[in-house]
């Protein structure tokens, strides 16, 4: 008998602090707002959307909150617009493999695709609009791009220098 | 025993989930189907085989690292979904939603709320025991006029494969076999051609059918269905002429409700181009418009009323020139705002989102935009918020030594063709022109180098793509070149870009990339598309001023046969030759100190 008012007493319990829970400590969340840049089809001006993301989590280090930020952004980036809008797109398949910070440097290893291409139309827009992107993440300021881990000087065919940060300030 | 889900199907048909038992490298035995069972809310991990092979077959693409607590899926139409471990909200594009359950982490693998991930695709699952079977939703319907006619666009979850079922004078009818919908009923159009476009859902799950018939105005004409992306479905019709035509100005033809478990969808469709704004009150009054500047309202009006997180529709003509969609919101959820050019769409998030923006606007149309009124909480970068500054490189200037002498550099060359198109390489294109640039200019007194003259790399013995271009760098750094002038061919995935693009990176290039690009323009008579910053490499590194002149796209129809023309290509050549000369002229050099 006294085990199973123990056990109701708990129960209560239980019952209260979710209550207490609800009303006192959930807060509505804040969406966080990122702002993506994509090149619109002159192949040089510059048009953004924006996308919600995550808060930093309880536990989480800010680097480790600005790493996932980075990650997020390249990848929203490199997904590009919703389809209907005309934009200066990477090549099909291209994804981001990683992002890792060093610094205030983000480097950002792109998929293979990514060097299935030639002109230079392509390329400056992509990347563009990347560096453009990683530069909006509080804290980074030049991207660095590796395509299958590895650093390239160019792409094939390709103009834009890849085997030193990329910056704003590069258009 | 460890029990998963395993795809059966393939992408177009109805996509088969099955809970099967199936061998995890990570971690111990998992009692996953048994707490299915309980919890009645099917969770998949995202190591899981057959998640990636159902994300495959509709073309989505998932973002993990063993030991992130973040998964990202892109869906094929670009929008990115992002879950969070430990998180009750994911987020998709602009929009906060609140996921049925938090995702958790088993060993170190996320296990996703498989009922979020399928309306997070677009796509609705049936349980059939153990089997989950998955069907792809046609999720979205626009019909635009332009012009003599009207096109529909229809899209959902997969790429949309349709087959014609029927066709006679008065209307036409595809069939999507595999897909459902969600767009399902009539939209009156009566415009460009077309009187109304039905969706009809049929079938039972696994054969499930939608059939999509465009009725047609008397001596309308259907062209042949297309897709623009591979993915959508495109059915353009032509009006007949002398039909009455549509009132000027744009239309809203239809507002579509689509209430689901994850995004509550407002899908206005408007034709011809227009601007829109939007405002929403804070709470407790959660009242949400969207005003389509000088619109007609050709649909009809509604005023719906439902309980849930959104508990009215109203659209009405509110003034003569403003077409008004008004949402009653229960509380203060994330909304987003999606222009296109063939009308807007308006989601709801489950989510509380308190300190959203409260206005914006856009346009709709050929011109697609949007602009949240609110400031954007991402700041710009700040040198000051740096941990590690990132040196700026240094790129030294030079007074040329040899103010006379230009060095050409033609593209690519040897081993490197260059894009090319039907045969025709860029590397052999450069040549030529620089070949006839070289014989202009030397022609007016001016002396020449190229990098390479025959077809070759500039630097047969480079073993890297930095010696190489590092190589006709130093052709001109070490020779005290007055101008660089590199020589290339544009290409694009696409068809539609074309001209001439003169490329800069340094500010002593811009006045040569003005001149260049001008003269070329004008003389070859292309598209000026203007001078453009870029890091190239060739321009960063020569330390004269330099321009790589893009001449023409090789993608491009008309610009592939202007390319493929030697008497095209001679005129390109006297428009850089005419730009040099214009931009020596403008710029003349500081006279030389005496001893």
């Amino acid at each position: 008998m006294k085990a199973f008012r123990a056990l109701i007493v708990l129960v209560v319990l239980a019952a209260i602090a979710y209550l207490v829970w609800q009303v006192f400590v959930r807060t509505p969340a804040r969406p966080r707002l990122l702002t993506v840049y994509y090149t619109k089809m002159d192949g040089t001006s510059l048009g953004t959307w924006t996308i919600s993301q995550r808060q930093r989590q309880a536990g989480e280090s800010m680097a480790q909150y600005r790493s996932y930020e980075a990650l997020y952004a390249a990848v929203q980036n490199v997904a590009g617009p919703p389809s209907d809008v005309p934009a200066v797109r990477f090549p099909a398949g291209t994804h981001v493999d990683g992002v890792t910070l060093d610094g205030a440097i983000a480097d950002v290893d792109l998929s293979s695709q990514v060097t299935q291409q030639s002109g230079t139309f392509g390329e400056n827009g992509q990347f563009k609009a990347l560096v453009y992107t990683e530069t909006a993440v509080p804290g980074i300021a030049a991207v660095q791009v590796t395509v299958g881990g590895r650093r390239l000087q160019t792409l094939p065919h390709g103009n834009l220098e890849l085997d030193a940060p990329l910056r704003r300030s590069d258009w | 025993m460890r029990r998963s889900v395993a795809l059966i199907g393939s992408c177009c048909a109805a996509l088969a989930l099955a809970l099967a038992p199936i061998t995890s490298a990570a971690g111990p035995t998992v009692q996953a189907q048994a707490a299915l069972r309980i919890i009645n809310a099917p969770f998949v991990g995202v190591a899981d085989p057959s998640l990636r092979t159902l994300l495959q077959g509709i073309g989505a693409r998932l973002t993990w690292r063993k030991g992130q607590r973040d998964v990202l899926i892109t869906r094929a139409d670009h929008v990115v979904v992002a879950f969070t471990v430990g998180s009750g909200l994911y987020h998709a594009g602009g929009l906060t939603l609140e996921a049925r359950y938090a995702p958790y982490l088993h060993g170190a693998e996320p296990f996703l709320p498989l009922s979020d991930v399928l309306s997070a695709l677009s796509l609705r699952g049936f349980p059939d025991g153990n089997v989950l079977l998955v069907e792809p939703l046609l999720a979205s319907l626009d019909v635009r006029s332009s012009g003599g006619g009207a096109t529909v666009i229809a899209a959902a979850g997969v790429p949309l494969v349709p087959t014609l079922v029927a066709r006679d004078a008065s209307s036409i009818t595809y069939a999507f076999t595999g897909v459902g919908s969600s767009v399902s009923g009539t939209r009156e159009v009566d415009a460009g051609g077309i009187r109304d476009v039905a969706v009809q859902s049929t079938g039972q799950l696994a054969s499930a059918r939608t059939l999509l018939t465009v009725d047609l105005a008397r001596g309308a004409t259907a062209l042949p269905a297309q897709s623009d992306d591979g993915r959508d479905f495109s059915l353009s019709v032509i009006a007949a002429r002398g039909q009455t035509p549509a009132p000027p100005g744009p239309r809203v033809t239809a507002v579509d409700v689509l209430p689901s478990a994850g995004a509550f969808t407002v899908a206005v469709a408007v034709t011809g181009d227009a601007t829109y704004a939007w405002h929403r009150l804070a709470q407790p009054d959660n009242r949400f418009w969207l005003d389509v500047k000088a619109a007609t309202l050709v649909a009809a009006p509604r005023d719906d009323h439902w309980i849930g997180r959104v508990t009215g529709v109203r659209v009405d003509q509110v003034t003569p020139q403003r077409v008004r969609v008004a949402l009653s919101l229960a509380a203060e959820q994330s909304v987003s705002v999606i222009p296109s050019a063939t009308g807007v769409r308006i989601l709801v998030g489950n989510a509380i989102a308190s300190g959203s923006p409260r206005a914006g606007n856009g346009s709709i149309g050929s011109v697609v935009s949007a602009v949240v009124e609110t400031p954007l909480a991402t700041p710009q970068p700040a040198a000051t918020a740096l941990l590690t500054p990132v040196p700026e490189p240094n790129r030294p200037s030079s007074v040329p030594t040899n103010p006379r002498l230009i060095v050409i550099d033609p593209g690519h060359g040897g081993n490197d063709p260059g894009t090319s198109a039907h045969g025709l390489l860029e590397k052999t294109v450069t040549l030529d022109i620089a070949l006839r640039l070289r014989g202009i200019l030397v022609a007016r007194g001016w002396q020449v180098r190229m990098t390479r003259s025959t077809d070759t790399e500039a630097d047969p013995a480079a073993t890297t793509d930095r010696d190489e271009l590092q190589a006709r760098v130093d052709d001109a750094n070490d020779n005290g070149a007055r101008a660089f002038v590199s020589i290339h061919v544009n290409w694009y995935s696409e068809p539609d870009p074309n001209g001439v693009t003169s490329y800069y990176s340094k500010p002593q290039d811009v006045a040569l990339a003005r001149d260049v690009e001008n003269a070329v323009a004008r003389e070859a008579g292309e598209t000026n598309r203007g001078i453009v910053k870029s890091a190239l490499y060739v321009t960063l590194h020569t330390r004269m001023p330099a321009v790589l002149i893009e001449t023409a796209f090789i993608s491009n129809p008309g610009d592939f046969a202007r390319l493929d023309s030697p008497q095209w290509r001679q005129r390109v050549a006297l428009g850089i030759a005419d730009g040099i000369e214009t931009y020596a002229r403008e710029n003349p050099l500081p006279p030389a100190p005496t001893n």
